[in-house]
């Protein structure tokens, strides 16, 4: 068995680490566990041995907890013998504060597991906020890096990708940098002495590894000298694509590669780990000429600049604003909307809404928390109103108020600190479970997704959280009860109601608190779920099931159209004759591939002022019977066929969305539009309207697009969609080999059902969706525990009222009617206050989730049934309760 | 000088067990084999806690050294630690073996029973 399939289970090992963190043994306790688990492995298959892992675990857990406790006692008694008073009483408090909670096994046990779910929800949010948003990049020095961008007021997006020739203006003009580098996409097909494979690559400057600051695991990385036009063509190789494609050989360094069928030198391997940006598998030089150097209308480079020293982000903004507006009047056609923006790489680097997404996220746990909280505080008010004998007697004997205060938040501070470890440990199992959902062509646009998990930081936080709950809680209760009224609490043995009065008060209005927070909660988890769940299986304007899809990309040698033709041609007759296809058509980009393409078109019969007032529409490249294989409906006029020739009239078909946008009331068969920059660009005749597509639920839903036979502009991207009446994946070979007939040199970029694209494509929302819904269920169940718990005790306290009213002629129906009439007002008033709430909960998941989702009356309607049912069903056991109170009984336990 | 090195002498009967352990596990004495050869040899199920502190006190002492190993993958990428008994080490058992002869001397009849 390796060693690695033979690993220790994660979890158990970093509560080990943790357990033994600062100690010399540490790592000699990792070492000798794990060598131990591999022994074990060997002999007894790796169930056992992760079995037999936990169990050291939790034996060294045990005496590591003794260890502590006997070192305590022990320090303890010296202090006491020594006369240490502060710590002496603390100790003292300590011991009696475990006692009691030893005394009460399962309240102890309900608030441990209450602030467990409630911390252990925070510090799962906290690890995804830190890791993806605060601190996503571990590279040196990170804080003095920038992404530099365009931006234009009239893009709903931020941040702009950047034009070659505004890129080199700003690195000659710019000294607020030390470094100014850019880079572009690249994926590139690989070729070699193996199979072909499409790998994931970046053309960056010369100087991005020292801007990075970087060092090789081999070779060299480039460097300034690389990146001049006509050089020679060399490639770093990242880590995973050296080990995987070369078996990690070192005598790959000055071996020949090809890329895109080009001849490539291997010059260096990049550090293991080192995969900026967005996963790159490799990087070569991003070698301008002089007629793309000039280029200033087409953005594509991301642009990362190192602030010099001394210099701060304000200044280089300042700087940069300055260099922008001369550029602007330089060149008032193309940099009319844009302008440069200066950010930090890590604010720059992250998707525009994963903040907001995770703080939603975030304040989803923290009332969870609350509510968890809530139910702590009511189990407390309720012991304290169990113990007020006891406190009223310390109080007599002379006690002081801060005394009783300060053994009651000692208590809560015991609970809170069990609590933390089991809280981290469920954290972990939920972070876990996120990352196995998450599929790696997704993660790879996530930079920090591979750090979260427990660390120092979500510790920490898991731990102030927990001390600050300990103390908010305990000291509500706390103060109640070390206000008795001594004297009849004591007479009466706590039970009079008289007293508990403003206790009792005061948990009633901790369950109105805890519905007032469940009612929004609920509603923001309904609403981030419904999305995830309609975007994942809702309509998107075609049928994805039975579809299989096939992409690829073709290389710069397939430079002339009829090439590239006939290539699609030929691979979409091969796919057409594999088995189980009914029928396969293709498509430049399908729905749900990360890629868009868009043109500026010009309507017939609209001149515009200047070529920028054009309107810009999806474009869409398709063959025969595209929309017959997605199932996309031809609402007027006919789709492509063969009499679409090459040289026949150039014709379009445009979707519902254009045809409403552009002709609305008429009919668009017919008009003309034309495509692209040329002015010499032929007039498009439309031939058929076709119903709305969602291609991305992010942005681009059912926008305006422009489809064009794939006969008249054949497209270097090629999607294959072949359509099955049985079993989708059952394609996947029979395309593969369709290709492999076609090319053998082409490998796919992608392969899969178009559910599964459009499953992975949506993870992220399903993902929201599902860690919003697991908050909405926790808060959903300890708001009914918190009802149910305050109606039951508040039951038990009344038996001797509710014996009274019985004896005094009280049916059963009106004891169970008062019972829930109370439970009816409480809940009435918490929704009241959780509906104006949860209407601002829903505008903000609105707003967090791009708008893909809305907030409806029925759904705030539903969501408030279920709680107002839920809170009914938590009060009906207890009003049955009272209803069998024996009134002879009760009145007897006078 | 002359009382430190007998309170460095004075050797407790676990104390005892691991030197001798390490001196059976010859080259190979790093913690793994130590707790099975005590657990074979010396019908002694220790605890892992135990034995590092047992291992801690003894080199504080000077009886053993100890030094790391190459980092193994086995064992996640962590180095070994192997000790070795210092003459000290070796004395204070030589000392420790004799007082037991001595005190065991003419009670043959009475240890040697079953």
């Amino acid at each position: 068995m390796s060693a690695r399939s033979s690993r220790p289970p994660a979890v158990a090992e970093r509560i080990v680490a943790a357990l033994s963190h600062g100690s010399p043994w540490k790592e000699t306790t990792l070492g000798d566990l794990s060598e131990e688990h591999a022994g074990v492995a060997a002999r007894r298959g790796r169930v056992i041995a992760a079995v037999w892992y936990w169990g050291q675990t939790i034996a060294i857990v045990v005496s590591t907890v003794a260890g502590v406790a006997a070192d305590a006692w022990r320090a303890g008694i010296k202090t006491l013998r020594t006369g240490d008073s502060p710590m002496r009483v603390l100790l003292t408090e300590f011991r009696f504060a475990v006692r009691t909670l030893v005394r009460q096994p399962l309240m102890a046990l309900a608030v441990i597991a209450t602030m467990a779910l409630g911390l252990g929800a925070n510090a799962a949010a906290f690890s995804m906020l830190n890791e993806l948003v605060f601190r996503p990049f571990p590279f040196p020095g990170v804080d003095r890096l920038t992404m530099l961008s365009e931006h234009s007021a009239r893009d709903p997006f931020p941040r702009e990708s950047v034009a070659p020739a505004n890129f080199l203006d700003w690195r000659r003009q710019a000294d607020r940098f030390d470094r100014m580098v850019a880079y572009g996409f690249s994926d590139m097909n690989l070729s070699g002495p193996f199979e072909a494979t499409r790998v994931h690559g970046f053309q960056v400057s010369g100087e991005f590894f020292d801007t990075m600051q970087v060092q090789p695991a081999s070779g060299r990385l480039l460097d300034a000298g690389d990146d001049v036009d006509g050089k020679g063509r060399v490639v770093v190789l990242g880590d995973a694509l050296w080990k995987r494609t070369f078996g990690g050989r070192s005598d790959v360094i000055g071996q020949a590669v090809r890329l895109d069928d080009a001849p490539y030198t291997v010059v260096g391997i990049a550090p293991s780990g080192f995969e900026f940006p967005q996963g790159a598998e490799f990087w070569v030089p991003l070698a301008m000429d002089a007629p793309t150097a000039a280029v200033r209308n087409e953005r594509y480079l991301t642009v990362i600049a190192r602030l010099r020293p001394g210099a701060s982000l304000d200044d280089a903004t300042a700087q940069m604003g300055v260099i922008g507006a001369r550029l602007r009047q330089q060149y008032p056609v193309d940099n009319r909307d844009h302008l440069p923006r200066v950010q930090t790489l890590t604010l720059g680097m992250i998707d525009p809404g994963m903040p907001q997404i995770l703080a939603m996220i975030q304040v989803g746990a923290v009332v969870v928390l609350l509510i968890g909280g809530a139910n702590i505080v009511n189990l407390l008010l309720a012991r304290g109103c169990d113990r007020q004998r006891e406190i009223a007697v310390r109080l007599a004997i002379g006690g002081s108020r801060w005394q009783v205060i300060r053994q009651l938040l000692v208590e809560s501070l015991v609970l809170a600190a069990v609590a933390v470890p089991v809280a981290l440990v469920l954290a972990q199992v939920g972070l876990d479970a996120l990352k196995g959902t998450m599929p790696p062509q997704i993660v790879r646009f996530v930079p920090g997704w591979e750090n979260l998990g427990i660390n120092l930081a979500v510790t920490g936080i898991a731990l102030t959280g927990a001390v600050v709950a300990a103390v908010m809680l305990g000291l509500f209760p706390a103060l109640q009860a070390s206000r008795p009224d001594l004297t009849s609490v004591l007479r009466d043995g706590g039970r009079t109601s008289t007293t508990g009065a403003s206790r009792q008060r005061m948990r009633r209005l901790v369950v109105v608190a805890e519905l007032a927070l469940a009612l929004p909660l609920l509603v923001a988890a309904a609403l981030a779920a419904s999305g995830g769940y309609k975007f994942a299986s809702g309509p998107q304007g075609y049928d994805p099931a039975g579809v299989t899809m096939m992409q690829l990309t073709l290389p710069g040698t397939f430079d002339v159209p009829e090439r590239r033709r006939l290539f699609a041609e030929r691979l979409i007759e091969e796919s057409a004759r594999v088995p189980g296809v009914t029928a396969a058509a293709m498509i430049n980009m399908a729905p749900t591939s990360q890629a868009s393409a868009s043109r500026a078109v010009e309507i017939d019969g609209r001149p515009v002022a200047t070529p920028n007032d054009r309107p810009v529409i999806n474009y869409r490249i398709v063959s025969a019977r595209y929309f017959d294989v997605m199932s996309i409906p031809v609402l007027r006029g006919r789709e492509f066929g063969s009499q679409d020739r090459a040289d026949g009239d150039p014709v379009a078909v445009v979707s519902q969305a254009m045809a409403d946008r552009f002709w609305p009331n008429q009919d668009a068969v017919g008009k003309r539009i034309r495509v692209g920059d040329e002015r010499d660009a032929p007039w498009l005749t439309i031939v058929g309207v076709t119903g709305n597509v969602i291609d991305d639920w992010f942005i681009r839903r059912n926008a305006p697009t422009i489809y064009v036979p794939m006969t008249q502009r054949p497209s270097y991207t090629i999607t294959v969609v072949a359509r099955t009446d049985g079993d989708a994946a059952a394609l996947v070979p029979g395309l593969r080999a369709a290709l492999q007939t076609t090319d053998p040199k082409q490998p796919p970029t992608v392969l899969t059902t178009l559910s599964k694209s459009l499953h992975d494509r949506t993870i992220g929302l399903q993902m929201i969706g599902t860690t919003m819904g697991i908050l909405g269920a926790i808060a959903l169940v300890l708001a009914t525990i918190g009802i149910y718990s305050l109606m039951a005790y508040d039951v038990s306290r009344r038996r001797q009222e509710i014996g009274v009213r019985m004896a005094l002629g009280a049916t059963r129906g009106e004891i169970v009617r008062n019972t829930i009439g109370q439970a009816g007002r409480l809940t009435g008033v918490g929704i009241v206050i959780g509906l104006v709430l949860a209407v601002a909960a829903g505008r903000g998941v609105e707003s967090a989730l791009f708008g893909t989702v809305a907030l409806g009356v029925p759904l705030v309607a539903g969501i408030t049934a279920v709680l107002v049912l839920t809170a009914l069903v938590a009060t009906i056991v207890p009003a049955r309760l009272a209803s069998k109170v024996d009134p002879a009984t009760a009145l007897q336990a006078r | 000088m002359q009382a430190m090195s007998d309170q460095a002498l004075y050797l407790g009967e676990f104390e005892q067990m691991v030197l001798l352990a390490i001196l059976q596990c010859g080259d190979a004495a790093y913690t793994v084999p130590l707790r099975d050869v005590l657990a074979e040899r010396g019908g002694r199920e220790i605890s892992r806690g135990a034995l590092y502190t047992s291992l801690d006190r003894l080199e504080s002492k000077g009886l053993v050294t100890s030094k790391l190993g190459e980092p193994l993958a086995v064992r996640g990428g962590r180095a070994r630690r192997y000790f070795s008994v210092t003459p000290d080490g070796l004395t204070a058992l030589r000392a420790a073996r004799a007082a037991l002869a001595n005190l065991s001397r003419d009670l043959e009849s009475v240890l040697d029973r079953s």
